[in-house]
């Protein structure tokens, strides 16, 4: 990102898969971050530490990152974004997303884990068809 | 290769060039964004943290 500091714009949509335990509350634990203003600290938390998602270790990452954790536990406790969450899930399905990550790179769709270079390629891409 | 299958062939790589060309609207709403708004690329990233 910091390569294309100023063109780059990226946008987190939530695709927690049903049957995996913790992929709900972890999107849970990641808006309750952003909330108090860490949803990036928190994001990078999240991708460095999984699967250890469970309850317990998400108010140990968010009491690292210097939250206050009644604030957080109740907002990931009540469920507060799942009305956010479900909403970037029908998305997803609407875009026939089936597999995560899935990255569209201005409207382009990528599917998968791609290596960064081949990503690169693509943002590399559009920046020229913009100077066009 | 016989002309039927080099046309086949053709077709099918078509195809899939188009595909990977199509773009789709995506509507930001107010999910977390980092980087500027007049940005030239907007990446959206749908992920599982688990």
């Amino acid at each position: 990102m910091k390569e294309y500091d100023g063109r780059l714009r990226l946008v987190i949509k939530h695709y927690p898969y049903k049957y995996r335990d913790f992929s709900h509350m972890a999107s849970e634990a990641a808006m309750a971050a952003r909330e108090q203003g860490k949803f990036w600290e928190m994001h990078r938390t999240l991708l460095k530490k999984s699967p250890k998602l469970d309850r317990n270790s998400l108010i140990k990452y968010a009491g690292e990152l210097g939250l206050d954790l009644k604030r957080f536990t109740d907002s990931v406790d009540g469920r507060k974004y799942s009305k956010l969450i479900e909403r970037d899930k029908k998305l997803a399905v609407d875009l026939d997303v089936y597999n995560t990550p899935t990255f569209f790179i201005n409207g382009r769709k990528v599917i998968g884990n791609r290596p960064y270079e081949y990503l690169k390629m693509i943002i590399e891409e559009e920046l020229k068809g913009v100077k066009k | 290769m016989s002309k039927p299958v080099l046309l086949l062939l053709f077709f099918f790589l078509t195809a899939v060039s188009f595909a990977e060309e199509r773009r789709y609207v995506v509507p930001i709403e107010d999910s977390p964004v980092y980087g500027p708004q007049g940005a030239q690329v907007t990446i959206i990233e749908f992920l599982d943290y688990q």
